[in-house]
């Protein structure tokens, strides 16, 4: 026969000889030498406390070997050999019912290591003894070798076919004492599904009977991704009345085949492994009243326990990394001989069936936080969770990004994007053919929702103009915007406003039919912005790398937006670059470059830095002094006192059908531009609805007065009120502040200017908001500090 | 990378308040013991001996080196029971290969034949207490209080010191005799759970100074076995009646005999009629002889209390006396066979030997 030691004989001497030095009393059943299997028989010694203690092993060594460890098998006893050295009986192997054993009796010896030599790493026998040794040892003391964060108790458990998704509600703490589950297939799966596995059960809602009887409702945690979870037919009612009928053996309605219910009990500790109705009940006396469980399980069974052959039971304790954890378990008591429609049965009839029933693990799949993410922890920061990203564009690059994004653990999206799904896109989204029609935030959301459904997921599904309301909004708070819309003038809109809000933003495009690719961040005052980098391309002996598109690369024009070709295998290359700098910024790394240049072939006619295909260009961009738009501004924040605040709001609501407004007195402190007085607008301003023209020489006394007094305090802008909640500067307004700050006379070279909002249906000032006009630069909003320690008197 | 002696004895697991590693050095003994102190470890060597036979026996300067590369070398004590050749042999080499902080002697002078390292070890007493002061040498004495060491407590229980100064006067034997009598007997843990080290210590010393005096202070887990296994714990002659209230009080759950193969042990150690007693005692599979496979104990007291021994066979086979001269450290080889799979066997001249074949 063919061993496994006839193609690695060296092994195989190398594996006896180091028996030989560390077990010299183990010995080789020759008779399965002979079959061509490796079976090793002795007894392994562990010295706990109170005298040694000797264990009988069976060591079987796999086929694979020396690529797969040999399995340590615990005996009764050891075998009798012949003069053969041929092991004479076959030895069952012992069954300790705890969870570091298989459920073929192998001991659970390897799961916390992953392998880490080149070309595989042979572990020996004498280390796989060891590691026994270490078992029982860990058996007779309770200090077990460390646990890997992911060893799965159900798998040592006979295990169901079936497999459960429970979602975030049956981790928290109001599931409490005991209950009943339901649960329902996965019906599309169920019903249009082709798979031979079987479906998923999704749990969808608990009671809790301990104290006040309650029904948790679990159906919302996973809409996004079975959104016909929240339909009529799923309604706790619904299920409600299902047992009824089942009990009742009334007709079973279009549905039910899809429904499971159960009984559920929270236990104090991790139960021990068990395999039959015998063992649940040893697991269960521990929160049984008198300690034995039978009456507790007859009773809350009831006439299930008679009519059905298979009985759903949840157990849930306190979790290793979650609060809880949860098993659940098929008890399959087998076919009733029914007498006349209902079985008779004693008590101690149906406690034997019950106990000599076997038990098979439903395997639960826990869609929590923490086990979605399991894979990115030490990889990833857990803080990128809490960060929102805003893309604008999901289609080819932004589509997959948003989803390496979700993947990698962010939680909070806007996006935003006024296309469809057509059949072209298919080839290079993460859309399919039938997502055809549909938005592709839709499209989009829904993939990011499958990677996890407790994603916070705004959409905007139209195209937005930099300068329009919605852009600001979509700009607003987010913690970084993605834009992969390849429109240069757009992108260049949505700079001006990235740097007024102090966004960071990451830029990416695919060039050259995705034979390169560029990306680059910007966070405003940091980095080169997009106009920034256009003053660089300019220079003569920059470093940067132009890239110059081919027209006849466009494959189609649709209204002006060409359609270019690029693979979604080489796009894949530019998204994942765009999304490592995204986890970069996201989680507060060193950024080392913020610019950077992919290239497929190789392009060294473009930089020495491309010479190599597959070679990445890093370069540093820092902001231009000279940039229009985010050359540095004097005056970066205002700071309004609460009582400055009151006098202009009063102002502004005691003129409720035209604007008004008045000058900005006060003092500079660094960047900051602290307003001491706001004057009113004098007794010969214009005034209408939608104009304001302070008193010219009431403003300038005003101004002289207050400069005269020798506080140090000097002109700084103006303030006026717009008739709307939300202000924003007008055409009238810039041209004006832009004057203002290129006029010698105004002496300043960055006039701030604030609107108050005048709502108009409240006739309460809504909002007001604050710009800055840097001479030579475009204007900026800034923020508004408020004075604390006037707010708190 | 780490070596073979810091895999092994080095502990990882916070919850290891003392650890002793009872080596295997031929006809003799040492062991060495770490002691939890708050965040880190401080050690302790109990005796070195230099195995001569060339019976595979440690080399413990160099596993000591090895062990404590990473603490600078620093040994914070070396505990020497007696000054017999077979427990203090090597010192020199020691106490170049380590940083010795401390000493704690028996404070006899022996005979002639063991003259020579009894010499060694007073050099290496004045280079300590030129290095770390004269406080860093002292003299064993037996007391009923314990004293703290790290986390964990250590008892001196013999030699008594009203004792000492009469040995000077004895001729060779006599002597001899009476070093064992007034040997160290040292115990470690802590509140209940204890390992005795018993150095040479013979029955005139268990039945008149130690056993009825120290009553209190003997109950241990795990004994380390006088004088290799020999009978003279029990008895002074073979067929005299065996005195066994020191082992009845000692109660260990474990014996450990320090000593080589019988078969290669100049003095018959360890002796059958005292393993006997031994095995009646605590049972048969409690008794570990270090010789029996060439191999080491490794026992584990943990912070709650409870403790475990294992056996570890890779210290031999790393620092034993015969293929150890030419490697400056042992590394770690995680699965030592592993090359075996694709390095081809060393080219030797071939020599036939019978090799069983055949289809059946």
């Amino acid at each position: 026969m063919d061993g496994w030691y006839t193609r690695h004989p060296q092994w195989f001497v190398a594996e006896l000889e180091a028996l030989r030095r560390v077990y010299p009393r183990f010995s080789m059943d020759e008779g399965m030498l002979h079959n061509g299997i490796v079976v090793l028989y002795g007894e392994l010694v562990v010295r706990p406390p109170g005298g040694a203690r000797r264990h009988a092993v069976q060591v079987v060594f796999s086929n694979d070997s020396p690529y797969a460890f040999p399995a340590v098998f615990p005996i009764q006893a050891l075998p009798t050999f012949n003069d053969d050295g041929a092991a004479q009986q076959i030895r069952k192997p012992t069954i300790f019912d705890h969870r570091h054993q298989m459920p073929n009796g192998a001991l659970c010896l390897f799961q916390y290591e992953t392998r880490v030599e080149d070309g595989g790493e042979a572990i020996s026998v004498v280390d796989v003894l060891k590691r026994a040794e270490a078992w029982f040892m860990g058996h007779a003391t309770g200090r077990w070798p460390p646990d890997s964060r992911e060893s799965e108790l159900a798998s040592h458990f006979f295990r169901s076919p079936t497999q459960i998704l429970l979602s975030k509600t049956f981790y928290s703490d109001r599931l409490h004492g005991r209950g009943e589950f339901f649960a329902v297939k996965d019906v599309h799966r169920f019903f249009v599904g082709r798979s031979q596995f079987q479906p998923p059960l999704i749990m969808t809602m608990a009671t809790v009977e301990t104290g006040v009887w309650e029904v948790i409702d679990a159906r919302e945690d996973l809409q996004h991704i079975f959104p016909w979870l929240t339909n009529a037919a799923w309604e706790p009612k619904a299920f409600l009345d299902f047992q009824e009928r089942q009990r009742q053996a009334k007709d079973i309605e279009f549905g039910d085949v899809a429904r499971i219910s159960g009984h559920w009990w929270e236990l104090p500790t991790e139960p021990q492994v068990f395999r039959d109705g015998k063992g649940l009940l040893g697991i269960l006396s521990s929160v049984a009243e008198g300690g034995d469980a039978w009456s507790m399980v007859s009773h809350t069974l009831g006439v299930d326990l008679t009519k059905n052959n298979l009985q759903y039971v949840g157990l849930c304790y306190p979790g290793r990394s979650e609060l809880r954890e949860w098993l659940f378990f098929v008890v399959n008591t087998g076919t009733l001989q029914a007498q006349g429609g209902f079985a008779v049965q004693t008590e101690q009839e149906k406690r034997k069936r019950f106990e000599a029933a076997t038990v098979a693990c439903i395997p639960a799949h826990a869609l929590t936080a923490k086990s979605i993410n399991l894979r990115n922890e030490t990889v990833v920061s857990s803080q990128v969770c809490h960060k929102q990203v805003a893309l604008f564009g999901v289609g080819a690059l932004g589509s997959k990004v948003s989803e390496l994004l979700a993947q990698a653990g962010v939680a909070h999206f806007k996006l935003c994007d006024g296309d469809v799904l057509n059949v072209g896109n298919v080839a290079r989204h993460v859309g399919g053919l039938g997502d055809c029609g549909a938005p592709k935030t839709e499209v989009v959301a829904r993939r990011i929702w499958e990677v996890n459904p407790y994603a916070q997921i705004d959409v905007l599904n139209q195209h937005v103009s930099p300068t329009s309301p919605d852009a600001e909004n979509f700009f607003a708070g987010v913690d970084l915007v993605v834009c992969t819309i390849a429109d240069e003038g757009a992108e260049s809109g949505f700079n001006d406003l990235a740097v007024s809000l102090q966004t960071p933003v990451i830029y990416g495009r695919a060039l050259r039919r995705g034979q390169l690719g560029r990306v680059f961040l910007v966070r405003p005052g940091l980095d080169a912005c997009k106009t920034c980098l256009s003053l660089v391309a300019q220079e003569t002996h920059s470093e940067w790398i132009a890239v110059t598109e081919c027209p006849e690369d466009a494959l189609l024009h649709e209204c002006g937006r060409p359609v270019i070709a690029g693979s979604a295998v080489d796009l894949s290359y530019v998204a994942a670059l765009i999304a490592r700098l995204a986890l970069n910024t996201l989680e507060d790394r060193t950024i080392v470059a913020n610019h950077l240049v992919w290239s497929l072939e190789g392009a060294a006619e473009l930089s020495p830095l491309l010479k190599h295909p597959y070679s990445v260009a890093q370069s540093v961009f820092v902001p231009k002094p000279n940039c229009p738009s985010c050359g540095p501004a004097k005056i970066l924040t205002v700071e309004l006192p609460q009582s400055v605040r009151e006098t202009m709001v009063a102002e502004v609501v005691s003129s409720p059908a035209t604007e008004t407004g008045g000058i900005l007195l006060g003092r500079l402190d660094g960047s900051k531009a602290i307003i001491h007085r706001a004057t009113g607008p004098g007794p010969n301003a214009v005034r209408t609805p939608t104009k304001f023209e302070r008193d010219l020489e009431f403003s300038q006394q005003e101004l002289e007065a207050e400069v005269s007094n020798g506080n140090g305090n000097i002109y700084l802008g103006e303030w006026h009120s717009h008739l709307v909640a939300v202000p924003e500067p007008s055409g009238r307004d810039v041209l004006s502040m832009t004057g203002i700050a290129e006029a010698a006379n105004y002496a300043t070279d960055c006039p701030v200017m604030l609107i108050c909002g005048l709502d108009p249906q409240t006739q309460n000032v809504g909002d007001i908001k604050a710009w800055v006009f840097p001479v030579g630069s475009s204007m900026r909003r800034i923020t508004i500090l408020g004075d604390h320690n006037a707010l708190t008197t | 990378m780490s070596n073979v002696a810091q895999d092994v004895l080095w502990p990882t697991d916070p919850n290891v308040l003392v650890r002793v590693g009872m080596l295997y050095v031929g006809q003799g003994d040492s062991s060495v013991v770490i002691v939890k102190d708050g965040s880190g470890y401080k050690s302790v060597l109990i005796d070195i001996n230099r195995d001569k036979e060339g019976n595979h026996g440690i080399n413990i300067p160099k596993l000591m080196k090895d062990l404590l590369r990473d603490q600078d070398g620093r040994l914070d004590l070396f505990v020497n029971t007696h000054p017999h050749n077979d427990h203090l042999d090597d010192i020199t080499a020691l106490s170049e290969a380590v940083d010795i902080h401390e000493v704690w002697e028996s404070g006899h002078v022996p005979g002639k034949d063991d003259r020579g390292s009894y010499d060694e070890l007073q050099a290496v007493i004045k280079k300590v207490k030129k290095q770390h002061g004269n406080e860093a040498a002292s003299e064993l004495a037996a007391s009923r209080t314990s004293i703290p060491f790290g986390d964990a407590e250590i008892y001196v229980l013999s030699p008594a010191t009203y004792v000492k100064d009469s040995i000077a006067d004895e001729e060779e034997s006599g002597r001899r005799r009476r070093i064992h009598e007034h040997c160290g007997v040292l115990r470690f843990g802590k509140d209940a759970t204890w390992v005795l080290f018993t150095g040479d210590a013979d029955r005139t010393a268990w039945e008149e100074h130690i056993t009825d005096y120290h009553a209190d202070r003997l109950p241990s887990q795990i004994l380390s076995a006088a004088h290799h296994g020999s009978r003279t714990f029990f008895k002074d002659d073979e067929d005299d009646v065996p005195y066994m209230k020191a082992l009845e009080t000692i109660d260990p759950d474990y014996v450990i005999i320090s000593a080589p193969k019988q078969s290669e042990s100049r003095h018959g150690h360890p002796h059958d009629d005292a393993m006997q007693l031994y095995e009646d005692h605590v049972g048969k599979d409690n008794v570990l002889h270090c010789g029996a496979n060439r191999e080491c104990y490794i026992c584990d007291i943990f912070t709650d209390g409870t403790y475990e021994v294992r056996t570890d066979t890779s210290l031999v086979d790393a620092y034993g006396r015969d293929n150890d001269e030419d490697e400056e450290t042992t590394e770690s080889k995680s699965h030592a066979a592993t090359a075996a799979i694709r390095v081809a066997a060393p080219t030797v001249a071939t020599r036939l030997d019978r090799r069983p074949m055949g289809n059946a």
